[in-house]
């Protein structure tokens, strides 16, 4: 099936890696039956254990590996190529090959990173930068190393930050150390995520602090308050929070009016709502700046391709000589400014951009 | 957005780790039976470097999680600071039956050198203790991954 799957040329080296993937599996069984017929029960467990490991293997790839190839589409075409680019432009992944599939916006890291977007955002451009953040938790994960420590030390400084000025031996201060646990054990997501965003921002510029926000602003009461049980162990940051952080970093990059934009935009919700900006002891100002300092040297550590001054021009986006990230930026241009234009200018890029 | 990411590198660190210990036993034990098992050598060198590697991260959390009575863990995804927090509610238990949580690390990288019989015969009770702990997680991971039907 896999074989004779009609794609998209820009799938093609992934088919070549789920071809080479499955030969090693059949390898694997091959090397489990012949165990079997060894006739040694001593091994059984082991045996056994393979087979499971065998199963486990064969309904990934059934449920998630085979599926950009089995129900590729032409469609699929944009986001190969941004996904195509994005990895050529970083050596940690520029022999990786892009795959896409529908699914709710996220990636899957591990073993070959697989890419999903919502199979409507996926059709356009406006919604794209949203996979440089997901382009984050694989740079994360090939940095994993040196990533944890910088996260191990800001949870450490979370937990400083957390410690009361004077400690009890009492129930009350197992159940403030239970408390501070939980805090510090869900900024390992978070951490990543906050990350991530920026990776989105440095890549994305504009268009991604745009997508990010219109993508996310589902306008539910979730969005600006979750309850401490909600908080617990989740594994994204409020998302008002992310918004902040993110329209604060867009700041500092100049981006200012943008990011108040956007600010103002969430902040009229809020106050539309009556919401009250309480994260329940997960978040405050000194855990802020040691979530800054920290991110900022994720960054380093990374060294993401950053967006250029010349990709955030209002000039018409050219085949030849401009970026991706040009193209992106240009079509969130056009859309705040001409709606009713919008619709004939993306049809006419994309078929410029997959000529 | 989801975090398929967590629960996918989790299973995938699951999968390589229990695969290399599964080569690592079988290996051991045709070795103690005196049944040729010269085919598989080199992929027993492989799995010996996963498991040490794994063993190496793995215990620099568990003593981390060791050095505070809430069992704080820094730096490591929650699927593994979960893991490492229940390997040292096991350790503490008294009286301690299994071999699993009193040997060190040094001591693991010994028997997995060793072809002393008896060194196999320990490293083969080991490998069995540590499947059944990393097995016990890599349910949640697929169903982190697949749901349930």
């Amino acid at each position: 099936m896999i074989d004779q799957a009609t794609i998209p040329t820009e799938l093609e080296p992934y088919r070549v890696l789920i071809q080479d993937f499955c030969q090693q599996y059949v390898r694997r069984t091959e090397q489990n039956l012949y165990d079997l017929q060894l006739g040694q029960d001593m091994i059984l467990e082991d045996i056994l254990s393979n087979t499971q490991g065998a199963n486990r293997i064969a309904t990934l790839l059934s449920t998630r590996w085979a599926i950009p190839i089995l129900r590729a589409s032409d469609t699929d075409r944009l986001s190969l190529r941004i996904i195509g680019w994005m990895h050529q432009a970083h050596p940690l992944t520029a022999t990786l090959p892009p795959a896409f599939t529908d699914g709710a916006t996220s990636v899957w890291t591990a073993p070959v990173p697989i890419y999903f977007l919502p199979c409507i955002e996926r059709l356009g451009f406006l919604y794209q930068p949203l996979l440089f953040h997901e382009f984050g938790h694989l740079l994360y994960r090939l940095r994993k190393p040196e990533m944890d420590a910088l996260v191990g030390e800001l949870q450490r400084e979370i937990a400083r930050c957390l410690m009361p000025p004077s400690r009890r031996n009492d129930r009350h201060s197992d159940e403030q150390a239970r408390q501070r646990q939980v805090i510090v054990d869900t900024w390992y997501a978070w951490a990543q995520e906050i990350f991530c965003d920026a990776i989105g921002l440095a890549i994305g510029g504009p268009s991604f602090l745009l997508a990010f926000s219109t993508h996310l602003s589902m306008m539910e009461r979730g969005d600006f308050y979750q309850s401490p049980a909600d908080l617990r162990g989740s594994s994204h940051p409020v998302t008002w929070l992310r918004v902040q952080l993110l329209a604060e970093r867009a700041q500092k990059l100049g981006l200012s009016d943008l990011a108040q934009h956007i600010l103002n935009e969430w902040t009229i919700i809020a106050k539309a709502m009556g919401v009250q900006e309480d994260y329940h002891g997960y978040f405050n100002v000194e855990i802020s700046n040691e979530v800054r300092r920290i991110v900022d040297d994720m960054l380093v550590e990374v060294d993401p391709r950053w967006y250029l001054p010349e990709e955030m021009v209002d000039t018409e986006w050219s085949a030849d000589s401009d970026s991706i990230v040009h193209l992106l930026n240009r079509a969130w241009q056009i859309y705040r400014t001409d709606l009713a234009y919008y619709p004939q200018w993306e049809k006419e890029a994309l078929n410029r951009f997959l000529a | 957005m989801s975090n398929n990411w967590l629960a996918a590198e989790s299973f995938e660190r699951a999968h390589s780790i229990i695969s290399a210990l599964n080569t690592l036993s079988i290996h051991a034990k045709m070795v103690l039976a005196n049944i040729d098992d010269t085919a598989r050598s080199s992929e027993a060198v492989k799995a010996r470097a996963v498991l040490s590697a794994f063993l190496e991260s793995f215990g620099a959390i568990v003593k981390e999680a060791e050095r505070t009575r809430e069992g704080m863990v820094t730096g490591a995804d929650p699927r593994l600071s979960q893991l490492a927090r229940t390997f040292v509610a096991k350790r503490r238990q008294w009286p301690q039956h299994s071999r699993l949580y009193d040997i060190t690390l040094s001591e693991v990288d010994a028997l997995l050198e060793s072809d002393n019989p008896d060194n196999l015969r320990q490293l083969i009770a080991y490998l069995q203790e540590l499947r059944v702990l990393l097995e016990q997680n890599v349910h949640a991971d697929i169903v982190g991954l697949l749901g349930e039907i």
